[in-house]
């Protein structure tokens, strides 16, 4: 191969080379812009510090999530509150642990409803879409 | 150099320039993905004295835990501890952590300062990563005393 061909071909890699990095590096701030992660661990996190706080106030209670979570499918169980979205795959769902006094138990699923409130009823906390007056 | 030592030096110049090419572009690659995790991790940080805050609130008002009920009325009063009921035993009813991987959690060591007396939760192996104080009253056999509750938190080892 003589030199000029050398040279331009060369050329024709670098540039492939360098569109190829900026698109990766695009691709990588385009779906970290789009993903929803943030929003999921942010929401456990206060679920599981509401659930925190309730059971550390005497008495009965509710609470209400104070955002719009119809994006979002939430369990809660005697230990930890998920939080997913549809028909993604399991690694990408978010858990925050808690730990319950001897005697309680938290459970309540609530599908892609807009608003979330947590109702602690004696021993029991209950997460359940909030009634038009608790909002 | 001659020409045709310039020649036969271009194939090694333009594997050197794309050994440091190649670094540099790793380089950018990692730097941009440790700035994208940085900044996530940033949006979902949370102060650990916010949830040992919170957890800590049941210490003392709830009577699952320490807080003194009242045995006839069945009333409870937050802020009043129980000296009866301050116990390892209580405590660990009260809150406990997993008992595999509970070192990783939020533990505690509770004192009250007049009495000299303190608890443990399960986990905690005296690696005290910050206090928390609150003001409470020690009920002990009916009689009423002001105290103070030392709560020192372990967030993980």
């Amino acid at each position: 191969m003589n030199t000029q061909a050398s040279s331009i071909l060369m050329m024709i890699f670098e540039i492939i080379v360098v569109i190829l990095v900026v698109v990766i590096v695009s691709q990588a701030a385009v779906g970290f812009a789009k993903s929803d992660t943030v929003v999921k661990v942010n929401t456990a996190t206060d679920l599981a510090l509401m659930v925190n706080t309730l059971i550390g106030t005497p008495g009965d209670g509710v609470t209400a999530y104070p955002y719009n979570v119809s994006k979002y499918t939430f369990i809660l169980s005697s230990g930890s509150v998920m939080v997913i979205t549809p028909d993604e795959p399991e690694f990408k769902r978010v858990t925050r642990t808690f730990n319950l006094p001897k005697g309680f138990s938290a459970e309540g699923v609530v599908e892609n409803k807009e608003r979330l409130c947590l109702e602690k009823n004696a021993h029991k906390l209950i997460l359940r879409e909030c009634n038009k007056n608790e909002s | 150099m001659n020409r045709k030592g310039e020649e036969a030096f271009d194939p090694a110049r333009k594997t050197i320039y794309w050994m440091i090419a190649g670094v540099m572009i790793v380089l950018v690659v990692l730097a941009f993905s440790g700035t994208l995790v940085g900044y996530k991790n940033k949006l979902t940080y949370y102060p650990p004295k916010l949830k040992a805050e919170l957890i800590s609130s049941r210490f003392a008002n709830i009577p699952e835990c320490f807080a003194y009920q009242d045995k006839i009325s069945g009333r409870v009063y937050p802020g009043v501890i129980d000296l009866n009921k301050f116990t390892n035993a209580t405590l660990y009813d009260c809150y406990h952590t997993g008992q595999e991987k509970g070192y990783e959690d939020y533990n505690f060591r509770l004192k009250l300062y007049n009495k000299s007396t303190e608890v443990l939760t399960n986990n905690y192996f005296n690696k005290d990563d910050f206090t928390l104080f609150r003001k409470v009253l020690v009920n002990n056999k009916g009689k009423s005393s002001e105290d103070m509750l030392y709560i020192f938190v372990q967030v993980n080892i």
